[in-house]
């Protein structure tokens, strides 16, 4: 599969045809991955996707001229990445890695000035043109008010967001990171993402992100570059690679399935037999999984239907007196007291997946 | 809330504490020159009296300059080693230079005693005197240099490099003390003497040799200014960065070497300068920017140097005491006081 090259704007990043990797020794090398050509725009946010060890550090570190490919090549703005001075590859290209540093008294604003390394003198004084910069790339990332901070006294969501902003102090065409979302709590994981989408690529680099945050990255990015544990690549817009399979493909275990419908993945393993819920909206879905997480293959309806010898039946009625505000009647056919329908109600899920799990009836 | 310190009356309290530390060093000593005769003394030698031209000129210059140049030497190759390793334990001879230069003086030492080829070539230096001490030295220390650059050349990793300078040093330690066991007891005190480390034997012909190569080494560490900060993000940051850190590494190592490998050749391995003086500076200046840091360690390395060989000499008696003896007693008191403040900085930053 190959990409179309032409269009508007001029391409940030070509890749053709590489096979990446490490040499071993002469005429030994270990292929890690092979692409077709593929390539990038400004303003483009790419996620990369797929499991631990697939490749993607390597994919990155070849795409940023760190490692040489082993056959085929990438393209910096017409130029191959391995022929750029490094100085002048600092100032197309900038890297977030995963490293944790240790940077002592350093302020934020002497950390993201240390992006203008490319461009300052010898003694690495700051031009006025400098410190504007840093403070451009400061405010981009919201950092403005921690300007004066030290890197010690920060959270790792804003060391993080630190980092970034002295990558897009470069200026660079092409911002790589890898893993920019790891040891990150959940919220600091989507706002990190999101100010790469809102506002690094505002100032006109692309970006390349390789990541394990499934969903926000169908989210959030214009394409995907995908590795399946076969080592295969696949691009595509996210919702193309949804709809085709792909991404479900890529990340399919035996006890996982992905759901196109929610983008979720869910378990495969109905070991305790089919139930019925009735109900909709938010508390059905969440229903459905809860009784999905314990074992049961459920299937959720709008309207009302009997229990079965073989399916019991969870429906949700509003419960105005209690404090949930819901409550879920379970009705089941007890097959050893002469087929007699049963019916018991639970004011949580917590309830109810433990009876379900531990309590005595014929759903079991 | 910033708590950045205003570099320019640290740089004023720095200097006018140097110039005090050496106007000191001039009048004090087993006998205590008044301040005006010393001025006379430096300013008009002829019209002095001269036992204060000896004493000023002969005795108390050479040892103040050599203490200025030593140490902000050390001080300078410290802040570098820690750096580059990363590591706050870091010194000037963490690579080994010391060791090498000890050996090459054990050698020097053991040989001008013996008969035979050797003997008459240390003899012809001038036995154990200070110019065949020098030489050996730096031969050591030469020899270990040479080695740690051939493999920094070849090794990726920095912490490998780490390692093999300090088994060097263990090494070079180990055939030292092998020679020493076969050291007659007068060699053996030659040795001792030299490891006690000195500024007081350093004369102006020397300082000819040692001035310059430690104001090159001075002048190499301002350009390793921009390299040194880029490295406090680790070295695959700093080649994202542009910076080759091969190369950068190369220099670094080469820099301290010169600084630390003449300081030791001329003055014996001094203690604890180079591990106490950048976390003072640091923490005094509450920075890890090299380009305040590295005149910052000059000074404060030098000043720290002279007091110290002021308190070895313990002004008013005639006995002295081991420079290192005062280094360490100094320095040590510093380095618990890093460790109690990093620790408070760490916990600090988890709240």
């Amino acid at each position: 599969m190959t990409e179309p090259t032409e269009g508007p704007l001029p391409l940030v990043l070509e890749a053709r045809d590489l096979a990446i990797g490490y040499r071993l020794g002469p005429g030994r090398e270990r292929v890690v991955l092979e692409t077709p050509a593929f390539h990038l725009r400004p303003r483009e946010l790419v996620c990369v996707l797929g499991p631990n060890g697939c490749g993607k550090t390597t994919l990155l570190r070849t795409l940023v001229g760190l490692l040489p490919p082993l056959r085929g090549g990438v393209l910096i703005d017409g130029t191959p990445v391995q022929t750029l001075e490094r100085t002048e590859r600092a100032r197309q290209l900038a890297v977030v890695l995963t490293d944790r540093i240790d940077p002592g008294f350093l302020t934020v604003f002497e950390l993201v000035a240390l992006g203008r390394f490319p461009y300052t003198p010898w003694s690495g004084r700051l031009s006025g043109a400098d410190r504007e910069a840093v403070r451009a790339a400061i405010d981009a990332l919201g950092l403005g008010a921690l300007a004066e901070r030290r890197i010690s006294e920060l959270s790792d969501g804003e060391r993080q967001k630190v980092m970034i902003a002295r990558a897009v102090a470069q200026r660079p065409k092409l911002l790589v990171l890898d893993e920019p979302t790891a040891f990150l709590d959940l919220p600091s994981r989507v706002e990190i993402l999101q100010l790469l989408k809102r506002r690094v690529t505002d100032s006109g680099a692309a970006v390349v992100l390789s990541t394990h945050e499934l969903d926000l990255a169908l989210r959030l990015a214009d394409r995907l570059w995908l590795i399946d544990r076969d080592g295969r690549f696949v691009l595509g817009a996210p919702e193309d690679l949804v709809l085709s399979g792909t991404v479900g493909q890529a990340f399919a275990r035996p006890e996982l399935e992905f759901e196109v419908e929610t983008a979720t993945f869910r378990p495969t393993r109905a070991t305790r037999g089919r139930i019925q819920v009735i109900g909709a909206g938010a508390v059905a879905l969440w229903t459905t999984r809860a009784l999905e997480r314990i074992g049961f293959e459920a299937q959720r309806t709008e309207y009302a239907t009997e229990p079965r010898a073989s399916s019991p039946v969870v429906a949700i009625t509003t419960a105005p007196q209690q404090p949930g505000g819901t409550c879920w009647n379970l009705r089941y056919v007890d097959t050893h007291d002469d087929n007699r329908v049963l019916e018991q109600r639970y004011f949580t899920i917590d309830e109810l997946t433990r009876e379900l799990r531990h309590g005595g009836g014929a759903h079991r | 809330m910033s708590d950045k310190v205003k570099p320019l009356p640290i740089v004023l309290a720095t200097t006018a504490a140097l110039v005090a530390a050496i106007m000191s060093a001039m009048v004090f000593g087993s006998v205590a020159i008044p301040v005006r005769d010393v001025v006379c003394a430096v300013l008009e030698p002829s019209a002095a009296a001269p036992g204060v031209r000896v004493i000023v000129w002969v005795v108390r210059m050479p040892r103040v300059i050599a203490a200025v140049a030593g140490g902000a030497a050390l001080a300078l190759s410290g802040l570098q080693m820690q750096t580059l390793f990363r590591n706050p334990l870091a010194g000037p001879f963490t690579l080994g230079i010391s060791s090498g230069a000890g050996l090459g003086v054990a050698i020097v030492v053991l040989a001008s005693g013996a008969g035979g080829v050797l003997g008459a070539v240390a003899e012809g230096f001038g036995g154990y005197g200070p110019y065949a001490l020098v030489a050996a030295a730096t031969a050591g220390a030469a020899a270990v240099l040479i080695a740690i650059l051939f493999v920094a050349r070849r090794m990726a990793d920095i912490t490998t490099i780490l390692i093999l300078g300090i088994l060097f040093g263990y090494a070079a330690n180990a055939v030292t003390t092998a020679l020493l066991q076969i050291a007659e007891p007068q060699q053996v005190q030659s040795y001792v003497t030299w490891s006690f480390g000195s500024f007081a034997g350093v004369t102006w012909d020397q300082l000819q040799a040692f001035v310059p190569v430690i104001a090159a080494g001075v002048l190499l560490s301002f350009g390793l200014m921009k390299p040194l900060n880029a490295l406090l993000l680790g070295e695959r940051y700093a080649e994202t960065l542009g910076m080759s850190v091969t190369r950068s590494r190369f220099a670094i190592i080469a820099t301290t070497a010169l600084l630390s490998g003449a300081t030791t050749a001329f003055c014996g391995p001094i203690a604890f300068i180079g591990i106490a003086v950048p976390h003072l500076c640091r923490f005094a200046l509450r920075s890890s920017d090299h380009r305040i840091l590295i005149p910052a360690c000059a000074a404060t390395g030098a000043l720290i140097a002279v007091l110290s060989d002021l308190i070895a000499r313990l002004p008013g008696h005639d006995i002295t005491l081991p420079l290192n003896a005062v280094t360490a007693m100094l320095g040590a008191p510093i380095v618990v006081w890093v460790i109690f403040q990093r620790s408070r900085v760490h916990s600090g930053a988890a709240q």
